[in-house]
């Protein structure tokens, strides 16, 4: 939801700039993976917070609940029991909108103002300008915005932008009993990262480290990974995400591109009329028949 | 017999049976008892026919009538089950 | 004067009707998919009822342009195969751009620019149908790997239709007496025998 607090650095489909004279930081979400214990309170507060409640589900012979993200679950924990030193280790990972720098949500929806990113970084999809099209999926290069069926929109975490705009912390950071998840300005966060990384070198983890990919020009959601240089034991979190070439081309490119061949032709149409004149059938022929 | 992580399992104990989807997990390390390989396996205790979720099979239908006499404690925590893979799966 | 005797036909009208009903459709969606895929272009969204409207038509009026278009396929794919002639012609386009179409080899119904048109189009139509079918989520879930190479396909190739459509609606309204082959169904016998003199020869003969 867009709150007036809250100043807009980019929005979908729209070529001009918008209100974004307040000059506030960017905040972010850090999620400790070595802190979290499973619990799921973070999805039961997304879901209060949020007013969602997803189907009763099946019990697929894993933790997963629900399996994937839906319109409905907005966070999902992933569990992985990896091997990585020949160690068995129970990976938990909370996943979710990673509130891209670069996002490709954005840069793919065709419809304007259906997705914003905020001064903060936050970035949010308002459903009154959603045409329901899914292109928004196809940009990302999570895999996590998710079409309603009941009403046609994409939905997803919104990094309680409604909280946040009135000074309160996302009710995932509030409610999460270790602590695993915190928020506040993205340096602070980045900085805290860096003591645990630290600590966690201490206690064996040699590869612990930030995730906060560079390909999608930094997140404003974090993890603190155990195992920073095999991001894929987390539940196949991507190594080097970026927005696909094929959606910075259709949606760069390809757009001034297409402009630019319809004009010419049009153009070229006009001057060959006004150069060659009509193609009229000639006299003589014309009289063969009268 | 292979259990894959949703396969349906029966359980058995000498008191009865219910059926269960299986969670197949490497934390439980199978233990070497006398020679023999003992594997552990954990059923929540609150589940039955009636409930907000899904309906399924009363875990206390396995459980032993052994109590402590003294302190009247039931001692229904550890007991004794046989495992049998079902076609169903989830 | 469109009812003269002396005038031959050249299409049916079942052909006409077919041929609107592909070249309205394809408008439509010319106008729908240029709103989604250009900002410039979005208040074309209002033709149809909306952003959400747009998205929601913009794939049923290409199931209706793809069924009316096979029909299309299906009556002149024969007419428009390449011959020796037509390849003749191409190499010498450039007369009759120039509006000299006197010495061009002679065409049947149609000449080797058309034919062109013709499979360039039909090049275009099928990349649109393939992948604006993996693009249709309310029917279909195709890996997003295939979605994002078919969001790249379909605007290339409408792109191209879009200009290739230019192009023929252009040569239509340059080639005077064309229109009313498409409308009324009939053109003069002089048109016939200074542009498609094969075909006019065909016709005159079996009329």
């Amino acid at each position: 939801m867009a709150l007036q607090p809250l100043d807009i650095a980019a929005r979908s489909a729209t070529t001009t700039p918008s209100p974004s004279a307040r000059q506030g930081f960017e905040v972010a979400k850090l999620i400790d993976i070595s802190k979290c214990i499973g619990c799921k309170a973070c999805q039961v507060a997304c879901m209060e917070w949020n007013d969602l409640r997803d189907e009763v589900g099946f019990n697929h012979g894993v933790y997963d609940n629900p399996l994937d993200l839906t319109d409905q679950s907005w966070t999902v924990m992933r569990f992985s029991e990896v091997e990585p030193d020949g160690r068995l280790e129970w990976l938990i990972r909370k996943d979710g909108c990673m509130h891209c720098a670069d996002p490709g949500c954005l840069k793919a929806c065709p419809a304007p103002g259906a997705i914003v990113k905020y001064g903060n970084g936050i970035v949010d999809f308002n459903q009154e300008n959603c045409i329901g099209c899914g292109y928004c999926i196809t940009g990302c290069p999570f895999n996590i915005p998710r079409l309603a069926a009941k009403d046609g929109k994409a939905y997803k975490c919104t990094l309680c932008s409604d909280r946040v705009a009135v000074g309160l912390e996302p009710a995932c950071v509030k409610t999460c009993p270790t602590g695993a998840i915190t928020y506040g300005a993205k340096d602070d966060m980045i900085e805290s990262a860096a003591i645990r990384v630290r600590d966690l070198n201490d206690r064996g983890f040699a590869n612990a480290g930030l995730y906060d990919p560079p390909g999608v020009g930094g997140t404003h959601v974090m993890y603190v990974l155990q195992h920073a240089d095999r991001p894929e034991l987390y539940a196949d979190l991507p190594r080097d995400p970026q927005i696909d070439p094929l959606v910075s081309v259709w949606k760069g490119l390809a757009k001034p591109l297409a402009i630019a061949a319809f004009a010419a032709v049009s153009l070229a149409g006009l001057f060959h009329y006004i150069t060659k004149g009509p193609n009229e059938v000639s006299k003589e022929t014309e009289k063969e028949f009268d | 017999m292979i259990k894959a992580a949703g396969d349906h399992v029966r359980v058995r104990s000498k008191r009865g049976f219910i059926v269960a989807v299986a969670v197949v997990t490497k934390r439980l390390k199978t233990l070497m008892i006398e020679g023999r390989p003992v594997h552990t396996v954990g059923i929540p205790i609150h589940w039955g026919f009636k409930g907000v979720a899904r309906n399924g099979y009363i875990t206390n239908t396995l459980t032993p009538f052994v109590g402590d006499a003294n302190t009247q404690t039931p001692e229904f925590k550890a007991f004794l089950v046989d495992l049998e893979l079902l076609p169903t799966k989830v | 004067m469109q009812r003269d005797r002396n005038d031959l036909v050249r299409y049916t009208p079942s052909e006409r009707l077919n041929h609107w009903i592909v070249g309205i459709s394809f408008i439509l969606l010319g106008l729908s998919g240029l709103a989604l895929f250009h900002p410039a272009f979005w208040p074309f969204t209002l033709l149809f009822g909306g952003g959400t409207w747009t998205r929601i038509l913009h794939p049923y009026l290409g199931v209706l342009m793809a069924v009316a278009y096979v029909i299309m396929l299906i009556s002149f794919t024969r007419l428009n195969l390449m011959a020796a002639a037509d390849w003749q012609w191409l190499k010498r386009v450039r007369e009759m751009v120039d509006g000299d179409d006197h010495n061009m080899p002679e065409q049947g119904k149609y000449n080797g620019g058309q034919k062109l048109l013709f499979w360039l189009l039909f090049w275009c139509m099928l990349l649109l149908i393939l992948s604006g079918v993996a693009l249709w989520r309310t029917w279909f879930n195709f890996p997003v790997e295939w979605v994002r190479l078919a969001a790249v396909v379909h605007s290339a190739s409408a792109a191209v239709m879009i200009g290739l459509i230019m192009v023929h609606v252009y040569a239509a309204i340059w080639t005077k007496g064309t229109i009313r082959a498409m409308w009324y169904g009939t053109v003069t016998r002089a048109w016939a025998k200074q542009h498609h003199r094969g075909w006019y020869k065909e016709v005159t003969k079996e009329g």
